[in-house]
């Protein structure tokens, strides 16, 4: 992984609607390579349509998402999968393969679909199993894995694209403590080599520590965007989420965590 | 790394031994006649070496039956094995879910209206037209989300109204004796067929796998449901027509020549998944063989039971494989959908 594999994601006044109803509406915003972006607001604001339809995977309303000037709508699937990893939020897996060959599955944008792997494919997927935590039990099915153990063997199968772009639908969601911190760790890691991360987290702790920026959205549209002191700002926390939050710091770093709601009465009072 | 160290060994270990029962199987299915004939001289006679008389049978009479059963088993099987990959459904089979009978439907309506003095290409094309409604249809009712229960019931569903049309063409044809012929072909059988049939049959069989084994990839990134494969570079629809279109070919044209021969697809990848280590993809080639060794089995079974007439080949594959069905249904009561 060499640094500065992408330079910039320029995502163009996106909207996308579900039948009638639009669940994103026009969303822009720049996000450059080596940084994590951090994809959140409530339950229903739009976030997962956002990145789906980044990722060219459900269709759009209106606006496009450019990299380094080049509209990933236009790239043909195999070439727009070499460039974007995509880490679906659900842990489907329907038969009992083992997690290496999970994991490999995330080669198929790199070899023709006749193809073995090549040497340089099943490097790839040591090293995704090996930063996902997954080669201890890479010889298992992953019908038999915890659900914890089957996020991080999809993580792997992801990671092992190797694209420069990583977009990821709740990755820490069913996760532990341990292996929460362990996974946005790995995503700053992702960051440091010179990767893109766009990360959905409903965890607004995990979000204000781990991520660089972050993209606040609500009822489809970005209410915010920028660093997280700004973005999850008590306004900011009481508009998007209804909730006041604890705001502190702790060796050096930042922490936001959720205390009280806000219901209407309060809010239009404070 | 190796080059070998690329390769899943207990899959390549598998095909080589399924190849050997084939022609193993071939052989013993060629030695099998009125006239005795050892394995060698059988050999000879493939081959063109042995006496003109030997070469006549075993070219003329004999080998015509081996192809096509393992045409009709490679069919089977690598159909089973897709159309489980394509629809997430172990239970998945072209007997299980109607398109044979869709296939046998569409041979009947080409018999039926006399279209075949158009072309003999008719039959099969018929019956693979019938197949591919059949799949296209089934798919449409029943992969979106479709637990177990539905896709079977949709299958069910379609299988019986292709085997109620099949019934309605025979019950108004003014021919009995044409009827008696269609109940019997449709039982299943590779007797008495000659190279003419398996001219009609290869091509499309061997079009039909060769696209299902080409969707090998496509098939095992959709393992991992519709949005991650999509992200994978896998164009879904063009993958999903592949497989309907193969399975249409190569079950349809089998069917067109031999009949309904059921639940081959069924057995066969269910005993081998674990072996591959359930990888879709590493599944095809050997359902392929495995069903081809299975059905030559099956035929050289039906000649070596002597009870009276010769038993049908569709008829003894159902009686094997229905009890195995049964059992499969009650190994997968306690999983979800």
């Amino acid at each position: 992984m060499t640094a500065g594999r992408i330079g910039c994601l320029s995502v163009e006044g996106i909207s996308v609607a579900r039948g009638a109803r639009r669940v994103v509406e026009d969303v822009s915003f720049e996000a450059r390579g080596g940084e994590v972006l951090g994809l959140v607001g409530p339950n229903g604001a739009g976030k997962s349509s956002l990145l789906r339809a980044i990722a060219c995977l459900v269709p759009r309303a209106a606006g496009r998402a450019r990299v380094d000037g080049e509209d990933l709508a236009a790239l043909s699937p195999r070439e727009r999968a070499r460039r974007l990893a995509f880490l679906p939020q659900g842990h489907e897996v329907n038969w009992p393969i083992s997690v290496e060959r999970l994991a490999g599955l995330g080669r198929l944008p790199h070899r023709g679909p006749l193809a073995a792997p090549s040497p340089a494919d099943r490097e790839a997927t040591e090293r995704a199993m090996r930063r996902a935590g997954v080669k201890g039990f890479r010889d298992r099915p992953a019908s038999g894995l915890s659900g914890g153990e089957r996020a991080r063997a999809l993580l792997a199968r992801a990671l092992a694209v190797e694209a420069p772009m990583l977009l990821a639908d709740e990755p820490v969601a069913s996760l532990d403590p341990y292996h929460q911190l362990r996974v946005m760790e790995l995503m700053r890691e992702t960051a440091a080599a010179g990767d893109l991360v766009i990360v959905v987290l409903h965890d607004l702790a995990l979000a204000a520590r781990f991520c660089d920026r972050l993209a606040v959205m609500g009822a489809g549209r970005l209410l915010a965007f920028g660093p997280p002191e700004a973005a999850l700002s008590p306004d900011r926390l009481a508009e998007a989420y209804r909730i006041g939050a604890l705001h502190g710091e702790r060796d050096g770093e930042r922490f936001v965590l959720p205390w009280r709601r806000i219901d209407g009465a309060e809010r239009a009072g404070s | 790394m190796s080059a070998a160290s690329l390769i899943h060994r207990p899959t390549l270990i598998l095909c080589l031994a399924l190849a050997a029962a084939c022609l193993g199987l071939a052989t013993v299915s060629l030695t099998l006649g009125y006239v005795e004939l050892g394995a060698a001289e059988v050999l000879r006679g493939v081959f063109g070496l042995a006496d003109a008389p030997v070469a006549l049978i075993v070219q003329e009479l004999r080998l015509p039956r081996t192809l096509l059963a393992l045409m009709i088993g490679a069919a089977m099987g690598a159909s089973g094995a897709a159309l489980q990959g394509l629809l997430l459904n172990p239970l998945a089979e072209p007997g299980v879910i109607g398109i044979s009978a869709s296939g046998g439907l569409g041979a009947v309506l080409a018999l039926y209206f006399g279209w075949m003095s158009l072309s003999p290409y008719v039959l099969p094309a018929s019956a693979m037209a019938g197949a591919g409604l059949a799949t296209g249809a089934l798919y449409l009712l029943a992969a979106r989300n479709a637990s177990t229960l539905t896709l079977i019931l949709a299958g069910v569903a379609i299988g019986g109204l292709a085997i109620s049309l099949t019934s309605l063409a025979m019950n108004l044809s003014p021919n009995p004796w044409a009827v008696s012929e269609i109940v019997f072909w449709l039982m299943g059988s590779v007797r008495d067929r000659t190279f003419e049939e398996v001219g009609l049959a290869a091509p499309f069989v061997l079009a039909g796998l060769a696209l299902l084994v080409a969707s090998g990839s496509a098939l095992e990134a959709m393992s991992l449901g519709e949005e991650a494969a999509r992200s994978l570079g896998v164009a879904l629809g063009r993958a999903r027509a592949q497989v309907i279109l193969g399975v249409s070919l190569a079950v349809g044209a089998t069917v067109a020549v031999a009949g309904v021969v059921g639940f081959v697809g069924l057995v066969v990848p269910h005993l081998l998944r674990p072996v591959v280590g359930h990888a879709p993809a590493r599944l095809l080639i050997p359902s392929a063989l495995g069903g081809a060794a299975l059905i030559l089995a099956a035929d050289i079974l039906v000649r070596l039971i002597a009870v009276g007439p010769e038993l049908q080949l569709g008829v003894v594959t159902s009686l094997v494989g229905a009890p195995f069905f049964f059992w499969l249904i009650h190994r997968m009561k306690g999983r979800p959908g």
